[in-house]
């Protein structure tokens, strides 16, 4: 079969370039079922994109012939990689057997964790497992106090002699080391480490000061587990998959992905693989980031709709949002900074069914991609989300994925019509309401977001992307009493067009913990030195000197809060004056977010953190159209709020700059439609992407 | 009815409760509201009906319409004005106890009323006896804090500044109390505006039918699964070990009657109410009947007052679980709740074993303590607890150290809790084999031992399950009793609170000085093995063994 699944272009392509020196910039975005590519010409000021089949066996293979596709090989220069191991080692078990170090009588607290549940009425509900065993869990004699000091020495003959055990088993290919108030005070576990390496020669070790120097041992210690449990198969995978890259692109550079949105060199990426875990979903963060400052969106929550699942994610000001709150799987949690990316459990795959109440639910159960939705004839029968847009034509099902893929028509209807049977509703009516009880579970998720992150989503911008991001828009921008939407270009391919415009970017966070009352300024300075040197001594072993931007942040609460607030400190040293702007900055910021401040309260500084980037230059896609109409290419029946009208249906890459074009109507291209509702215009951009509003209210 | 408004109007009104949760979360000063999540918010309707809570607390989901409806009792909604928010916390006007706050703002939508944002929180230290709430030898409600009964603490949107001052006064950490009633304020002011919009998208009328056919959908759903189950008469009992004032069980005991759609849970064979603190008011006694019928039902019905009109509960005045007025009660919503609902599943086992699960550790043991933190000065006041083994089920073993079914709080971090007060652990770990054994075992206990690094320590107790063990299901073994345990710095052995302190009890127990170097161990309770431990298989058991499971 041929993988060529689509390829488009956007704008349409220009004549060869003349300066080649300038190159090619390919971002490749490794998914479970398609691999995405998208190449900026730096020349031509084009992209391309395209899409091909993942091979699951073999990811080296499936990227090899993936590239092949492409014509220019010889022209790129600079590759940014996003890829999936890490994370599906940990969702799919199939990671290390890690060897867990840590204080005397505290080996348990991997398998104690925090005590709360998932949900609260779920008598069946199975915490997921950790991902070590107990029997590989050792203690070592060794405690440092809530101030740093020493009150037991660490136990070198003991630490040998669970060294030697584990040579002697053999069964432990990575080990992680993790002991009480070692962000305070790493000594011990830096000395584990030299002794380890000399005890159990090969085995990696990861400490948990170098992967996560902050306080809480639980949230620490899984960290510091996942990292050595994906160590190993990250160490044979992805060199793999970088040499055989090399053998059609040798004069290319190739940068990994991490979990910040920037990127780091395959041999950081090696030693660290615990920032590759959001690698892939980075990107459309990144790519956000790129098309809200090219394109003046102030305040943008993104909105991705894939198959089983959608992610969305908030970018303030082109300033990416971090988390240090992600957790893998529930239970599991992960803690170094990434892009807060949420994933929502409703995609076009999201099952429609009856409850027994009468009540007609979307999800959270999924047809995913196998066997998919009804419509997609491969054996479905369960009516799902995809189903509906089809019924209601907001889908074509003539024109799937630019024609390439057959939908079934009368396979959805059935599908359909059985739920319409069970509400006494046609089949049209069961379609628009599982879109809108589908628009409505996202929505919430969305708002949500903005909540827990301290907005209001009415102040924001939506953009949609994933296949069926952009079906979904429209709709939702009403529910969530948003004026604006977004379509960026490559909607299909976001992530890998987002890895063309990324930076190399490093977060590194310090727990701190000090009281405004008793504050130290030689410990914040020296601990503020030490972040910055982390950075700037990363970013040489990545060959950057020179073009680094460090930012410090405090992470500030009232005393006996238990969520800080990430405030900017623009000074060069910590002291009294500049504590004072500190504080009144803090203020401020927690009385936009909260309604409320104290300003006479003591407060507690609780971090520092960290962001270092070198800034690498961005696409500029220059819109050259080719032949526009503002005629749309066809009409058909399509279902709106109110019921069904004629439609115009026109295609995205033949609409002219600047014109509007009043709802209701359908934009297609290729990877997706936008539905447009009655009451809003859709206009496209000099730089391709679409922007919906609603009317100025008369 | 429009099916397609019912859903989204009710995952609205639950991302309402939701929303006030986080701005609880995020803005609250007690590590028991911020990192144990002990609160609850939702949204009533007019008739004081429960529309959509949030999941955070399940012990206080099932009493909140009681709280709310004896509150507009006292202050009628004549005298409500908007802005108004009213605070109460009183256990005998419908609250659930002591610590518990229940805030409510009612909601106008154009001058006309339409019910109430509520928020519910655990303050810790609310005066009385001891340090850090549940004095565990009370025996008079007098004892347990300042009682709050309805007032406004808010007036047309200004502080009812004598209030304030009067609370405030009552309790030994003013700082941090005011911190968190202004949280909760902050979250039923959220909840309020966000009605407020409900409302007007939909329009009032529009409004008050969805709402009332979503609580009618709520009751069809459960009366769909009481009806599964099969009719009849079923019984069942426990013990709470004793009262922390004499050495004396009280029995719990349930008749549960299933006839057809409906469910009558009548408690009237439980023993007459304690002297001591665990008594039980009629609030928990609903909320905890609730509670296990939400565990054996499906967790996805909505949780409105209409999920609760097929269950009727019986419990008659001046038994353990409808204690009468003075009566000591701060245990009763986080003890005495957790026995009475495993009652409740223990009788309705024997109707539907496929669908219940064996008893988890039956306790927080929770630890309060008070004390000078000699690096700061500051008097240091803390309630902690301690996660417990989990029944095994049908599907699977029980969970391991996690909070029992009444709750849903993280545990404080080692790291967190030696920062802030003057403790240092010496070990924290699982309790192998405190599980009871069973095709499903029941997971694990934890036991810590901590060493004090202050010299005017108070330490206070409330737990139970030291002597009546979690029992099994259909065969499974019975799970590990718990304990804590007092070592002073120059004696070799731990021993009980009975014999260090002369106290009554070993589980609840006022203010026990301790000095640096004396230690104590808390041991949590396994929990209860699911089915005969014939029938584990080989497999597991080695895994049991291979892991130090046992």
């Amino acid at each position: 079969m041929n993988g060529d699944l689509e390829k488009t272009q956007q704008p349409h392509t220009s004549a060869p370039s003349d300066h080649a020196a300038q190159g090619i910039v390919l971002g490749i975005d490794i998914g479970g079922t398609f691999t995405d590519y998208v190449a900026y010409d730096k020349d031509a000021k084009t992209a391309t994109a395209w899409k091909y089949f993942s091979n699951a066996e073999d990811p080296a293979a499936g990227i090899f012939d993936g590239l092949k596709e492409y014509q220019q090989l010889d022209r790129i220069v600079k590759i940014r990689l996003g890829t999936t191991i890490a994370t599906n080692a940990i969702l799919e078990r199939n990671g290390a057997v890690v060897g867990y170090i840590a204080t005397k009588n505290f080996t348990d607290i991997p398998h104690i964790g925090r005590g709360d549940r998932k949900g609260i009425y779920d008598a069946f509900w199975v915490k997921p497992e950790s991902l070590v065993n107990r029997k590989n869990c050792f203690g070592v004699s060794e405690r440092i106090s809530s101030e740093g000091d020493t009150l037991v020495d660490l136990d070198e003959a003991e630490l040998r002699t669970i060294g030697r055990q584990i040579r002697e088993r053999g069964d432990i290919e990575v080990i992680a080391v993790n002991f009480l108030f070692s962000y305070i005070s790493p000594k011990h576990e830096q000395g584990a480490k030299e002794i380890l390496e000399e005890e159990v020669p090969g085995i990696p070790v990861s400490i948990s000061y170098d992967v996560l120097p902050k306080w809480k041992e639980f949230e620490r210690s899984s960290t510091t587990i996942a990292d050595a449990y994906v160590k190993p198969i990250v160490n044979d995978r992805l060199p793999k998959i970088i040499e055989k890259i090399g053998q059609l692109v040798p004069r290319a550079d190739v940068a990994i992905m991490k979990s910040n949105g920037g990127e780091t060199t395959v041999g950081l990426a090696c030693q660290q693989p615990v920032q590759l875990l959001l690698s892939g979903p980075s990107g459309g963060v990144v790519a956000t980031q790129h098309v809200s400052k090219a394109n003046g969106f102030d305040r943008v929550m993104t909105f991705d709709m894939g198959g089983t699942s959608s992610d969305c994610a908030i970018c303030i000001e082109g300033d990416v949002n971090l988390t240090t709150d992600f957790e893998v799987e529930w239970g599991l949690p992960v803690q170094i900074p990434m892009v807060d990316v949420r994933t929502i459990g409703a995609g076009g795959g999201s099952i429609a069914w009856v409850d027994n109440g009468g009540m007609l639910q979307v999800g959270p159960r999924s047809a995913g991609s196998m066997p998919g939705p009804a419509c997609y004839g491969r054996g479905g029968t369960e009516a799902t989300v995809t189903d509906a847009n089809v019924i209601l034509s907001r889908i074509d099902h003539n024109n799937f994925l630019g024609g390439k893929v057959a939908l079934d028509l009368e396979a959805a209807r059935s599908a359909i019509g059985v739920i319409g049977d069970q509400l006494g509703l046609s089949i049209e009516q069961t379609a628009k309401a599982i879109i809108d009880i589908a628009n409505n579970n996202v929505a919430s998720e969305l708002r949500r977001m903005a909540v827990e992150n301290g907005h209001d989503p009415r102040n924001f911008s939506l953009m949609g992307f994933g296949g069926a991001g952009p079906v979904h828009v429209a709709d939702l921008m009403r529910l969530l009493n948003i004026k604006a939407g977004t379509v960026p270009v490559f909607p299909g391919q976001f992530s890998a067009f987002g890895f063309t415009c990324a930076d190399a970017r490093i977060d590194s966070q310090r727990t701190v913990q000090m009281r405004s009352g008793s504050l130290d300024f030689d410990r914040l300075n020296e601990v503020a030195a030490s972040l910055r040197n982390t950075v700037t001594e990363e970013f040489s072993r990545q060959g950057y000197a020179s073009g680094i931007e460090i930012k410090l942040y405090v992470d500030l609460r009232y005393e006996g809060q238990n969520y800080e607030l990430s405030v900017p400190f623009g000074f060069d040293r910590f002291d009294q004056n500049n504590m004072e702007v500190l504080r009144n900055d803090f203020d401020t910021e927690f009385d936009e977010k909260y309604g409320f401040c104290l300003p006479g309260e003591p407060i507690e500084i609780v971090n520092l953190s960290v962001t270092g980037v070198v800034a690498q230059p961005k696409p500029d896609i220059e819109a050259s159209l080719g032949e526009t109409t503002s005629e749309p290419k066809t009409h058909r029946e399509v279902w709106f709020e109110g019921g069904s009208v004629n439609a115009p249906i026109y295609d995205r890459t033949r609409l002219p700059v600047g014109v509007q074009i009043h709802g209701p109507a359908v934009i297609e291209e290729d990877v997706s439609t936008v539905p447009i509702n009655a009451g809003q215009s859709v206009e496209r951009q000099p730089s391709g992407v679409l922007v919906i509003k609603e009317f100025q209210e008369v | 009815m429009n099916l397609v408004d019912m859903n989204i109007v009710d995952r609205r009104l639950k991302s309402i409760a939701e929303e006030m949760g986080i701005v609880l979360m995020k803005t609250s000063y007690s590590t028991i509201f911020n990192e144990g999540r002990d609160f609850t918010c939702g949204v009533a309707d007019e008739s004081c009906e429960l529309l959509a809570s949030a999941d955070f607390q399940p012990a206080q989901v099932g009493g909140m319409p009681l709280v709310v409806s004896s509150i507009i009792k006292e202050i009628p909604l004549s005298e409500m004005d908007e802005g108004d928010v009213m605070i109460h916390n009183d256990p005998f006007r419908g609250g659930m106890h002591t610590p518990e706050h229940t805030l409510i703002k009612p909601v106008f939508f154009e001058g006309e009323f339409f019910g109430f944002s509520v928020a519910i929180g655990h303050i810790a230290e609310v005066g009385g006896m001891v340090p850090g709430g549940f004095p565990g030898e009370a025996t008079e409600v007098y004892q347990e804090g300042l009682r709050v009964p309805p007032v406004k603490i808010q007036a047309r949107g200004k502080d009812v500044e004598p209030v304030w001052k009067i609370m405030l006064a009552n309790h030994r950490t003013p700082r941090q109390n005011h911190g968190d009633i202004r949280a909760l304020i902050s979250a039923v002011n959220r909840g309020e505006s966000r009605i407020l919009e409900l409302i007007k998208e939909y329009g009032p009328e529009r409004y008050r039918e969805i709402c009332t056919d979503l609580k009618d959908y709520a009751e069809r759903r459960m009366r769909a699964e009481i009806t599964s189950i099969p009719d009849g008469v079923y019984s069942f009992e426990d013990f709470m070990e004793d009262d922390g004032v004499t050495d004396q069980a009280y029995k719990i005991a349930v008749d549960v009657y299933v006839s057809q759609d409906k469910i009558v849970a009548d408690f009237s064979r439980t023993d007459n109410q304690s002297l001591g603190p665990i008594n039980a008011v009629l609030s928990v006694a609903w909320s905890a009947t609730y509670n296990a019928i939400l565990h054996l039902t499906d967790p996805q019905i909505p949780r409105n007052s209409g999920a609760f009109r097929p269950i009727k509960i019986v419990a008659p005045p001046g038994k353990l679980v409808n204690a009468d007025f003075p009566a000591a009660e701060v245990g009763g919503n986080t003890e005495t709740h957790i026995r009475i609902c495993h009652t409740v599943v223990g009788a309705l086992a024997q109707a539907i074993p496929e669908r219940a699960f064996a008893p988890d550790g039956g306790t927080h043991s929770n630890f309060l303590f008070g004390a000078t933190d000699e690096r700061t000065g500051n008097y240091a006041v803390c309630y902690d607890f301690t996660g417990a083994g989990w029944g095994g089920r049908p599907v699977a073993d029980g969970h391991n150290a996690t909070n029992c079914i009444n709750g849903n709080s993280r545990m404080n971090p080692v790291e967190v809790f030696e920062t802030r007060f003057p403790w240092r652990f010496e070990s924290l770990g699982l309790i192998p084999g405190s599980g009871g054994d069973g095709e499903y075992r029941g997971g694990l206990g934890v036991n810590k031992v901590l060493t004090c690094l202050s010299d005017d320590m108070e330490v206070s107790f409330m737990s139970d399950r030291q002597k009546i063990a979690p029992w099994g299901i259909g065969g499974g073994g019975e799970g590990q009793n718990g304990s804590v345990l007092i070592r002073r710095k120059s004696t070799p052995d731990f021993v009980t609170a009975c014999e260090d302190s002369n106290k009554t009890s070993a589980s609840k127990f006022n203010r026990i000085g301790f000095r640096k170097g004396d230690q104590i161990s808390i041991s949590s309770p396994g929990g209860g093995g699911y089915g005969d431990p014939q029938e584990r298989s080989s497999e597991q058991r080695a895994k049991d063994r291979d892991e130090g499971w046992v």
